[in-house]
């Protein structure tokens, strides 16, 4: 018998003697007698952070245990050796907890909520525009789990807001792979072509050296551009079906980007001697970016689509190259909002040359 | 009931009404936290402003504002246009049953024409403007409540 188990038996004995321990009862004493309250939207995670609970450490617990933050945690907890992203600066942002209970209540499911039997027969050249615009987000979506889920499991948990909202993320960009392959699968199409640019955009966001500049590049510079790819794709959209896609979509996705906009604020807040990390890290995610939003498989279906055809993609060129300005204006002010000015410094023009 | 006049008080009420009538249909769709101001711009040049408060699955309350800076809510956005083009949208929803595939609020915003997002707040703008896209499928479907509202038009 392994010492272990002899203990596990000697336990039960003494259980069955009548000998309880319960010191765990007395445990964490100033943490006791806590009554939170819910609020509008019911019991939030931001109402039960209240007293001793409510403490965001700026480095997170030394023990690096999954122990709940504000607990009481036994010298003897062992630590397991992984959770070394402990500085509070490199991923907390303050909106965290909130869009974790957003992104819980808009959850939506892309076999039930969307009108899949509305689908009508499309010209072959928009069929094959809509495909392929779904076989490249199809491609691209999950980034955005890729991603976190590569960091997350390195985030201390005394910043289990931001565990949370990563995890909502994950299960979102999930949804949004299935919707799109579903998309293009649905409608008499299929997938068409993958993107090389694509893959380059996302190897640089995967290769980042670390969290806070991979979710400058993924949040604030990819999911920004997304944000406003959804909106357009619901201007887009030739029925019911694919509105109401990218209009779900686009809830999910402006999610993101509100954590990664405060996130990047709240890194810059707390250590300013890393702001040229930043912008170098944007300096080769813009350039990346610039190049595939250009790529024929990525601008051509938009061209098509907005133009009504494939013989009116100039007309698509007008409404399409307005986008493309709104979409650096968002991301610059966005990255204003987080106190990083790159107007003079972006890679990017801020309109498209005629 | 008498057909409240677009835009007033009362006419927003009524959206608010319907909202609150229904409260399991708009906690699935998920709570807000936006103060949604708007503006409509008559052909004379004229404005009208409401600011329309909503807090989880409700809207908690409507003012009328003197001009779109006298907001006080908590994140401020401004959804303006002019007032054809606020009609031509209701007018839709009215025919329809909600908005069409021409008259959704992101469709006519889009474009910054007809309709146009404005932030309020300098510090915090952008990301008010991106809560007005987080709660998107909220706003249409409380938008498209005036569907089932008789309303008279003020010009």
């Amino acid at each position: 018998m392994t010492p272990a188990l002899e203990r596990v038996l000697d336990r039960l004995s003494m259980m069955r003697a009548g000998k309880f321990d319960l010191s765990w009862m007395h445990a964490n004493a100033d943490g006791w007698g806590t009554r939170a309250a819910p609020s509008a939207n019911g019991l939030t995670l931001g109402d039960i952070n209240v007293g001793k609970y409510g403490v965001i450490p700026a480095y997170g617990s030394s023990h690096g245990s999954m122990a709940p933050r504000g607990a009481e945690v036994p010298p003897e907890t062992p630590s397991l050796g992984s959770y070394d992203v402990d500085d509070r600066g490199t991923v907390w942002a303050d909106n965290c907890a909130e869009l974790y209970e957003e992104a819980i209540a808009r959850q939506w499911s892309s076999a039930r909520d969307i009108p899949w039997n509305r689908l009508q027969e499309l010209p072959e050249d928009i069929e094959r525009a809509v495909c392929q615009l779904c076989t490249q987000l199809t491609e691209v979506e999950f980034i955005a789990g890729d991603l976190p889920a590569k960091w997350l499991w390195r985030i201390n948990h005394d910043y289990h807001e931001v565990k949370l909202f990563l995890a909502s993320q994950i299960f979102d960009e999930a949804r949004h792979m299935d919707v799109f392959r579903k998309r293009a699968l649905a409608n008499g199409g299929g997938l068409l072509q993958a993107s090389p640019g694509a893959e380059r955009v996302l190897r640089i966001i995967l290769e980042a050296p670390n969290y806070t500049v991979a979710s400058s590049l993924m949040h604030v510079l990819a999911e920004g551009f997304v944000l406003t790819l959804f909106r357009h794709g619901e201007f887009l959209a030739p029925t019911e079906v694919e509105k109401k896609i990218f209009r779900l979509c686009m809830q999910d996705e402006a999610r993101h980007v509100g954590y990664g906009t405060l996130h990047l604020k709240r890194f810059l807040q707390e250590h300013p001697e890393r702001t040229e990390e930043v912008h170098r890290i944007l300096d080769v995610g813009e350039e990346a970016m610039l190049e595939l939003a250009l790529e024929p498989t990525a601008v051509e279906p938009r061209l098509i689509l907005a133009g009504g055809g494939v013989d009116r993609m100039q007309e698509g060129m007008m409404k399409t190259a307005y986008l493309f300005q709104k979409q650096v204006r968002e991301y610059l002010h966005r990255l204003k909002v987080a106190g990083l000015d790159r107007s003079e410094r972006c890679r990017m023009p801020l309109e498209l040359p005629q | 009931m008498t057909a409240p006049t677009f835009p007033s008080v009362a006419w927003f009420q009524r959206l608010a009404d319907a909202m609150a009538a229904q409260p399991e249909k708009y906690r699935r769709l998920g709570p807000l936290d936006l103060t949604l101001i708007v503006r409509v711009v008559y052909p004379d040049g004229t404005d009208e402003c409401h600011a329309l408060e909503f807090d989880g699955a409700r809207c908690v309350a409507i003012t009328r504002l003197t001009d779109a800076a006298a907001v006080r809510g908590r994140h401020p956005v401004i959804l303006e246009g002019d007032y054809a083009a606020w009609k031509e949208m209701l007018e839709s929803i009215r025919t329809h049953g909600g908005a069409d595939l021409t008259h959704t609020l992101n469709y006519l915003t889009l474009p910054d024409w007809p309709l146009r997002l404005v932030a309020v707040n300098e510090e915090e703008g952008q990301l008010d403007v991106d809560r007005f896209y987080r709660y998107q499928e909220s706003l249409q479907a409380f938008f498209d409540e005036a569907a089932a509202i008789q309303t008279r038009f003020a010009a």
